[in-house]
Parts: structure tokens; sequence; C-alpha cells
């Protein structure tokens, strides 16, 4: 049954092609792997959630900041690092909303640390707020084309997300299944994130990711 | 086919295999794995710097800066898990079409260059053609087989494989060359080394490697 001898063959069906930009984190082990992320926001957790199954990464946000992950160092736009293709990507994540109420859980592919000054992509899961149109809906969002919302059901349970930078479109497929199409990409390269944030209120948002893979087409 | 989907180890592995050392590098993330690669301060000179790239398929970058005689080394620290017989792919792409030196493969030392036991791409345009030679250390002597393959400042898949008589290059899926002498007799390690040789800063970016017992 052995096919190939190496990852890469399997990943490009043999050895003729030449495989671009890819990363990969399982999030399994004692603490997150630093040398790949850097957590950003004020207060807030970012752990392993050990001795849980299938609990990977959780974020805990404090009751006022988003808190998440990325390839950024600290707040500072000077450094970055952003290998993949705003106009030929792909982002997949096994992710978890765990808060009930008022709590935001995304991932995204963004080119900047900071969210309000990026330009980006969500897969983006709401949970209830207080009557705002995206409660309790799975979203594609972005500041380059008008925010979708889709039919996904099934709110607080693991889902896998994958978002596709294409030339000029954004498709967001939930557990294989396209969802939603976005009339743009982001403005440059791009680096991924995971991410959680209190809507409003005095929560603290809580979200679980248990595998990320993101590579340029 | 069930059976075996739902391991990797079964994507690489007969089931009643013993698999070897193997390591998988995407060199993706916010800075180089430490845990598994030295960039500490001896791994370059002069301008010499080695981090990831923050810039499209950059994977990671060595660089060897302005000053002539500049040196990027980056390798395990003398971690030599891979036997005589191994394999290693790497997909990299150099600067520069001209001057500049470059060894990228399986080797044994910390210090690069040519004396040591190794499998490795060699590129040097000074004295050998722009092809991506073969270079193979053993017995206490080197040898640099000539490539057929050249493009050096465009994005290639490596492959090199260190067998019981025979060492092989080959480029994006074609054999490039072999060689049947000087083939590595000590155990070694991933290595990518590239150094000056003016004032001009010659870069080599990898975006993958992954190394394997054969």
């Amino acid at each position: 049954m052995k096919k190939y001898s190496s990852v890469y063959e399997h990943l490009n069906g043999g050895f003729t092609k030449v495989m671009k930009q890819r990363f990969v984190d399982e999030f399994s082990g004692a603490t997150l792997d630093v040398s790949k992320w850097r957590s950003h926001g004020s207060g807030g957790t970012v752990l392993i959630d050990q001795d849980v199954i299938d609990g990977g990464l959780k974020i805990i946000s404090a009751t006022n900041a988003e808190k998440r992950i990325d390839f950024a160092s600290a707040n500072n736009s000077t450094e970055m690092i952003r290998p993949f293709n705003r106009q030929g990507c792909v982002l997949i994540a096994v992710m978890k909303l765990q808060q009930a109420q008022y709590a935001i859980m995304h991932t995204s592919l963004t080119d900047s640390w900071y969210t309000e000054g990026a330009s980006y992509v969500k897969s983006l899961v709401q949970g209830q707020t207080n009557g705002n149109s995206g409660d309790n809906k799975f979203r594609l969002i972005s500041g380059e084309f008008t925010n979708i919302d889709t039919d996904q059901t099934g709110l607080y349970d693991f889902h896998n997300h994958k978002l596709e930078c294409k030339t000029s479109t954004t498709e967001l497929s939930i557990d294989g299944i396209l969802k939603a199409t976005g009339a743009g990409v982001p403005d440059n390269a791009v680096m991924p994130t995971f991410a959680v944030a209190p809507s409003e209120g005095t929560v603290t948002a809580h979200g679980n990711i248990t595998y990320m893979e993101v590579y340029n087409t | 086919m069930t059976e075996y989907t739902k391991s990797l180890y079964s994507l690489w592995n007969k089931s009643e295999d013993i698999m070897g050392a193997h390591i998988v590098e995407f060199f993706s993330g916010y800075r180089v794995n430490q845990r598994v690669w030295d960039v500490g301060g001896s791994q370059t000179s002069g301008t010499a710097t080695i981090g990831l790239d923050d810039s499209i398929n950059g994977g990671v970058k060595l660089a060897t800066g302005t000053t002539s005689g500049s040196t990027a080394i980056l390798d395990m620290n003398q971690t030599c898990q891979f036997g005589r017989t191994s394999s290693i792919i790497f997909v990299s792409i150099h600067s520069h079409g001209a001057d500049g030196e470059s060894y990228s493969g399986l080797s044994n030392g910390t210090s690069g260059g040519s004396a040591s036991p190794q499998i490795t791409s060699y590129v040097n345009t000074g004295w050998r053609s722009s092809n991506f030679d073969l270079y193979t250390y053993g017995g206490g002597a080197g040898t640099w087989t000539s490539g057929t393959i050249s493009g050096l400042t465009s994005k290639h898949a490596h492959k090199l494989e260190a067998k019981e008589s025979v060492a092989n290059s080959y480029v994006d899926g074609v054999l490039n060359c072999s060689s049947t002498t000087t083939l590595p007799d000590d155990h070694m390690q991933p290595q990518f080394t590239i150094n000056n040789n003016s004032a001009t800063n010659k870069t080599l970016n990898i975006t993958y490697c992954e190394a394997w017992e054969t």
C-alpha cells in the first residue's frame, strides 16, 4: 500500500512539481509553538487544552479585548511574516466556539496584526448578541466585500472551515460544502490568524482550534 | 486503502516497516523553529543573516549581506540522525545567477564547506558551470560531479539520495547527475550554506526540507 517514501511526494502526487509555501499546526503538545505563533491582545489566555480529548489550543479572551495568534511579533507592523498569496492560497482550520453568548471566534488571512487597519478575509462564528444581524451565524467577513451570512448550523460544534483566496474572489466552505463566495481578496500578502473576542457585555470569549493548514495554490 | 488512510505513518511505510529518522520542515510561522534548527551566532559571519522571509513563498532566507566573505549556515548543530544511506528533498531558489557559493543537502560537521562527509547540491559559477552540481565527500576526499540542469534563480525541488554504491541528484523529478565515488561515510544532518565572494548580497530561500533514512 506504500506509495511514496516522502511527505513531499504524497502532497504533490510525485516529485515533478515544485511545491509552494505551506504551514501546518496540529496544536498538540504542552504549550503553543512559539516558533510558529505570537499572541496579541490585552489580558486573556492562550494555552493548549491539556487533558481534554480533541482539545487542541484554547484561547480565552479578556472581557473587553480580542485575543489572537498570528505570525506577527508584538504589536508591531514591521515584524510580520506573510508568505501566502492573496490571490492563490487556502486556509483550513478545525475550530469550535465554546462560549454560548456574546462571543465571536474567527480564523482569517490578513496582511496585518492590527485588525482595524488590516485587509483580510475571515471565517467568523458569531454567538448570540443583542439583535445583531449576524447573531448565531457562520459568516464570511471582509473589508473587501459585503459580509455574507451562511446557512451553516451547529454553532457550538467543531467544524472544518476552508477559506480559499482565488484571483479576485474568496470562497468559504464548511465541512466540505461551499457556503459563500465574496467578490474580493486581501490587498497584500497574508498570514493566518485564529482569534476570539467578546462581542458585547462582560463575557470572556472562548474558542478551541485543533488543526490549521495554509498553502499557496 | 481504508487501512492506511488514518495515519501519516502508513503513508510512508508498510505496516511491517520500522520507520527510521524522518523530518519534515515547511519553514512557516513567526520565526525559524529553534528547537530544530540552529540559527545562533556561530551560524553566520560578517553581514550574513538567517530568518523567515516576509514575502510570498519566502520560507527561510539565508542572506550574506554585502560584506565579501560572509557566510550563513542553517543546520541542526551536529544532530546527525541520518545515516550514510539517506535522502533529502528541498525546495529552494538562489537570488543570483553568478558568483557566490552554496552547499545544500545532508552533511556532517558544523562548518559547512567541502571538508566533511556529505551529499550536497553545489552551486558556484566562479569555477563550475551554472548547473546544479552534486558534491559528495567520504573517505577523506570529495568529488564534484557536473550537473546537467541549470536555473539557479528559479525555484526547484531537489532530491538527493545517498545509496550504498551511488549518489543521485534529481531536480524537479528529473535525474540531474550521479556519482559513485567518495560517497558519504558518516551520519549527517540537513545543512544549507551560502557564502559571498563579492560585496553583493547573495540569498538562498528554502521553503521545504524533508529528510529520511532510506
